[in-house]
């Protein structure tokens, strides 16, 4: 298990349980996520509190998990990065494809 | 990336002294210690860390060293980690259960520290000596494949000089990828790309790019379409068409080198920004694109830059594995750092040679934790 998820309104809210998103979790978080969107979840709020580095192994799964979330007219957004994982994902323009968020009520607030 | 990297051990045991004992003579050897006073603790760590080898006590209230192994090899992520059992019992039949969970040994309690860290230190060896075994007959497989990818050399130019250096993570073959074609005395690519992951997953998928890479800019050329945000634009779409390729993603580096002019265009996909060293000024000054991964999208919004480079000038760029430090135990990306660091040896005579030492030969075994490239251009004084 590499997420804590909660429920509410048809959102997922999941938590990396991990610090480090490597090649040792990647798969494993992949297919947690996936999991999550096959039963028919629209949206994913993903929280990052506790990741502090992530490699490529790591982002090559985030972004898989997006483009199978969008094939099925879902989404998922990332919260709550550190601003060492942040300052990654925008230097590598993840930051472009992935709708980012200060917290979960951010987020949340966005759809209204 | 000064610091080593230790070797973690989970501790599991409800004694506390015996757990403070091993914990300090672990710790004097240079271990990484994780403690758990329970198998329901030592599963709370798992689930954030994976450590190299697990020492678990047999006796433990609610959930004992043998639930606990069996709840280890229901998970996909934690079966393999080496797993030694620590008891007080010498019973056989107990030893048998044991190892047939596919415990690696077993450890009687009251056998001296010393001991036990000589057996532990052991295992850890022997692994690591099996493991490298497999990686090199693997290796030898891929190689008489005669399949590469990183040139074994850069080509002669007229007005540049091209100097790159590639190390794999652990020995694997690797996700990153080099090439260097000179197409015609006025116009050399370079290319430098990531493949999103590790290992044989990645480097398998290396061939794929490349070969759509080399085809793209080949085609370009019959054409005399010398647009490299084109060229990109073109690798993208052969990327996301195929489905050999849906779930596999890549950064990408292309370079023109032009020898009439002596500018440089450029356009990346989620790569990191380029650093220039500007011998007139002294300064130094990064190029960020604006292209998404390879395979994210078939628009990915790549764009062609100019680069403008000045008798002296240095470009250089990298892959993500020169940019992550271990620090404090814990591993972080820091690409600033980097660039600090690396710039300090810029607009010298020799600096590729001096980033070689001071920064490349540095990075061992013990202290990469990705595959690491980088590519050094010069424009030769006139």
């Amino acid at each position: 298990m590499t997420l804590k998820t909660e429920e509410a309104n048809g959102i997922v809210q999941a938590t990396i349980l991990f610090q480090e998103g490597s090649v040792t979790n990647a798969d494993q978080f992949k297919e947690e996520i996936l999991g999550i969107i096959g039963k028919g979840t629209k949206l994913i709020v993903l929280n990052f509190k506790n990741v502090s580095y992530v490699d490529s192994s790591f982002l090559g799964s985030l972004v898989v998990a997006l483009k199978y979330a969008i094939s099925k007219g879902a989404d998922i957004y990332l919260v709550e990065l550190k601003a060492d994982v942040h300052s990654l994902l925008h230097l590598i323009r993840i930051d472009k494809v992935f709708k980012i968020f200060k917290d979960y009520n951010e987020a949340i607030a966005s759809l209204k | 990336m000064p610091n080593k990297l230790q070797k973690k051990i989970l501790l599991v045991e409800d004694n506390p002294v015996m757990m403070k004992l091993m914990q300090m003579a672990l710790t004097k050897e240079n271990y990484t210690c994780l403690v758990a006073d329970s198998a329901a603790a030592a599963i709370e760590i798992l689930r954030k860390q994976i450590p190299d080898i697990i020492l678990s006590d047999y006796e433990m209230p609610e959930m004992d060293g043998f639930a606990f192994r069996h709840a280890l090899l229901k998970n996909p992520m934690w079966k393999d980690i080496p797993f030694v059992f620590l008891t007080a019992h010498s019973d056989e039949t107990l030893i048998l259960e044991g190892l047939n969970l596919n415990a690696i040994d077993y450890i009687v309690k009251g056998t001296p520290v010393s001991v036990i860290i000589s057996k532990i230190t052991n295992i850890l060896v022997s692994l690591r000596t099996e493991h490298e075994r497999s990686v090199q007959e693997l290796r030898n497989a891929a190689e008489s494949l005669n399949v590469k990818t990183t040139p074994t050399a850069a080509p002669e130019l007229d007005k540049f000089t091209i100097d790159f250096w590639h190390r794999s993570f652990q020995n694997y073959p690797s996700g990153d990828f080099i090439d260097i074609i000179k197409v015609n005395e006025r116009f050399c690519f370079v290319v430098m790309g990531d493949i999103m992951g590790k290992k044989w997953k990645a480097w398998f998928f290396t061939f794929g790019f490349l070969s759509y890479i080399r085809s793209a800019i080949r085609f370009c050329v019959l054409d005399k379409n010398f647009t490299i945000a084109e060229i990109l634009e073109k690798v993208n779409s052969l990327v996301c068409i195929d489905e050999s390729l849906s779930n596999i993603l890549s950064s990408m580096s292309l370079l023109m080198l032009d020898n009439q002019t002596g500018y440089i265009h450029y356009s990346g996909a989620g790569d990191l920004p380029l650093v220039k060293y500007n011998t007139a000024t002294g300064q130094i000054t990064s190029f960020t694109s604006s292209g998404l991964l390879l395979g994210i999208s078939q628009n990915g919004l790549y764009d062609d830059q100019l680069i403008e480079m000045e008798d002296g000038d240095q470009l250089l760029l990298f892959t993500d594995g020169l940019i992550d430090i271990i620090e404090d135990e814990h591993t972080k990306s820091d690409y600033h750092s980097f660039v600090e660091q690396i710039s300090a040896y810029m607009g010298k005579k020799d600096s590729f040679s001096i980033i070689s030492k001071e920064i490349l030969q540095k990075i061992t075994g013990d202290n990469q934790v990705d595959d690491a490239s980088i590519i050094f251009i010069q424009k030769k004084i006139s």
